[in-house]
């Protein structure tokens, strides 16, 4: 049994270090992108239009739902405690602070993030990856990258977007029901944003993005031989993800809070 | 090949282009609000004491927001520097002889510094000048003299009565309210609402009416009944003596004699006796018909009753739990009567 947990606990460590050192030399190869001129610009755009355009249609579903609901029930519960203003503060804590770069990190994971730990796994199997290292392209630089970039990118403008449908599109919606002047309506909602909520929104993607993008590719290029195994990554990539940006989410909001 | 792959460097440009329109102006917008692009005049002033005193305090002259209070610190010679600036829009109305004033109250109702430009001078102070508070000997001279624009009134009362004043404006709306229910509630005892409380006293004065009409027949039955209890308590006081009842009814000359030779008179008595009992028992099976009558009525009213209860509870509640106070009238789910309506009741 000691022998069992020695065994076990050696192999946690080497994979963590095995992860820690993937991260690092995909860092390294992202701060390099730019300049290196042997990677896809293609790859890129492509990577942005999965991620984030083709994402779009869902995004702004969910925001204008979320931002109506809020709307509605802000504007028929809070005048009866003579807090009719708090309903902007808990659009913009809801909408830009929390709901918005937490359920577009999620979105990304269940679409994007699945789809690439799925697409590595498989050219794994296929051997492409050995196809790439033999022309000089190394597979990490050359597929990894530019997915980081472009998952970090398409989160970054889909929550711009999630924010864009949530805090105004969702007035349309709301307006069926209520009726609340738009001009009064902007006005407060601009008076309440302050450069902390974009600032905090804007940390929120990115981190979000680079959660989401680096264990998905780290799952991806983990898939050793079997067929078998591209499903298992594919699962254990997306509930990584959403448990790190989770854990990410709460740090933030406690570094940001004090 | 698929249209938006085709076409997916322009969708991803304009999904791009678009965002960063958005977010360049929510930036700039939000950098407007917060005054990023304005410029703020600092001046400095002196106090004898921080107390009313914080760092973001709003500079106000005559309500209006013309700057705020940048820094607080104690000098060597144990007295309060305040470093405060005026936004750029307001610049103009710092002039020669104006002079600065803590408006705090001891209710902890809040405060501000007042601004008072001077009167007779159109020149505006340098930036990083000082600017003479009340608690200095400067503003005190200023204050008593003619040059200051200081409108009447206007000291640290004013600015108490300036925080009171919306309280007494929630009293006064309050009472208003309190006004109009209580007129609601004397309209609906006088009859003239079609309130739960007005068709109550209406059922009220129908159901008297008609117990109105029934009371005299009730007054006979209860004198026939008063009477047949009277004869009942003879009757029981003879039968408690029954050595002296037996001789009497078998001696020859005693009650069974009388009573077979009367000629019939104590039989006619009997039956007319019992004539009487069967009317009673007739305006009795009456009365019972009527109150059966009345009965749904009764329900109704009380129903009514229920209501108009609860809406005077949820009056209560709602003036114990007054927005003023704590968070206004609770919702409530309405149970409704099952018979709500007479024609729905099944008799």
């Amino acid at each position: 049994m000691v022998e069992s947990i020695g065994w076990w606990f050696r192999n946690k460590i080497k994979s963590i270090s095995y992860a820690f050192n993937f991260f690092l030399f995909l860092l390294k190869e992202t701060v390099n992108f730019p300049w290196n001129k042997r990677v896809g610009f293609k790859v890129l755009i492509m990577q942005i239009y999965f991620t984030g355009v083709e994402a779009l249609s869902v995004i702004a579903l969910i925001s204008l739902g979320i931002g109506a609901v809020i709307i509605i029930q802000g504007v028929s519960i809070l005048p009866m405690f003579g807090q009719s203003s708090l309903m902007y503060s808990i659009l913009i804590m809801i909408i830009t602070r929390e709901l918005g770069p937490l359920l577009t990190a999620f979105i990304i994971t269940a679409r994007s993030g699945s789809a690439i730990t799925t697409e590595l796994g498989n050219m794994v199997i296929s051997h492409e990856m050995e196809a790439y290292m033999s022309i000089g392209l190394h597979p990490i630089s050359y597929l990894g990258v530019p997915r980081l970039y472009g998952v970090v990118l398409a989160m970054l403008f889909l929550n711009i977007y999630f924010n864009l449908f949530g805090l105004l599109g969702s007035y349309i919606v709301a307006s069926f029901i209520h009726n609340l002047p738009f001009d009064e309506y902007l006005l407060n909602l601009i008076q309440t944003l302050s450069f902390e909520d974009i600032f905090s929104a804007f940390l929120k993607s990115i981190v979000f993005g680079v959660i989401v993008a680096v264990v998905s590719i780290y799952y991806g290029f983990d898939v050793n031989r079997a067929v078998t195994e591209v499903p298992q990554k594919t699962i254990k990539s997306i509930g990584t993800s959403i448990t790190l940006c989770i854990l990410a989410d709460a740090v933030i909001v406690i570094l940001t809070r004090i | 090949m698929k249209f938006g792959f085709r076409h997916a460097d322009k969708f991803v440009g304009l999904f791009v282009l678009i965002a960063i329109i958005f977010i360049t102006a929510s930036v700039v917008v939000t950098g407007v609000n917060q005054r990023w692009f304005s410029r703020d005049y600092e001046y400095f002033t002196r106090f004898r004491t921080a107390e009313g005193l914080s760092v973001g305090m709003a500079i106000k002259l005559r309500g209006f927001q013309i700057g705020k209070v940048e820094r607080i610190i104690l000098n060597d010679k144990n007295q309060v520097d305040i470093t405060f600036v005026i936004y750029d829009t307001f610049i103009n109305k710092v002039v020669g002889n104006s002079m600065i004033e803590l408006a705090s109250n001891p209710l902890g109702l809040g405060g501000g510094i007042n601004f008072y430009p001077g009167k007779n001078s159109k020149e505006i102070i340098p930036e990083f000048s000082f600017i003479p508070s009340d608690q200095t000997a400067e503003g005190k001279k200023l204050s008593e003299s003619d040059l200051l624009d200081k409108p009447e009134g206007q000291d640290a009362i004013t600015a108490l009565m300036e925080n009171v004043d919306p309280i007494l404006n929630d009293v006064d709306s309050l009472l208003l309210s309190m006004t109009a229910l209580l007129n609601t509630v004397d309209s609906a005892l006088s009859g003239n609402q079609s309130s739960p409380i007005g068709g109550m006293l209406l059922n009220l004065e129908g159901t008297t009416q008609k117990f109105n009409t029934i009371l005299p027949v009730i007054e006979t039955i209860m004198q026939d009944v008063n009477r047949m209890t009277t004869s009942l308590s003879l009757l029981m006081a003879e039968l408690e003596d029954p050595t002296g009842l037996i001789p009497k009814l078998i001696d020859p000359t005693g009650s069974f004699d009388t009573m077979l030779n009367d000629d019939n008179i104590l039989f006619d008595q009997i039956l007319i006796l019992l004539n009487d009992v069967h009317a009673n028992l007739d305006n009795l099976a009456s009365i019972t018909g009527d109150i059966r009558g009345i009965t749904p009525e009764l329900n109704s009213v009380l129903n009514e009753a229920t209501g108009a209860l609860q809406e005077g509870g949820k009056v209560l509640e709602g003036l114990s739990n007054n927005p003023l106070l704590r968070k206004g009238i609770s919702d409530e789910v309405k149970a409704s009567y099952e018979h709500s309506n007479l024609r729905e009741e099944d008799f």
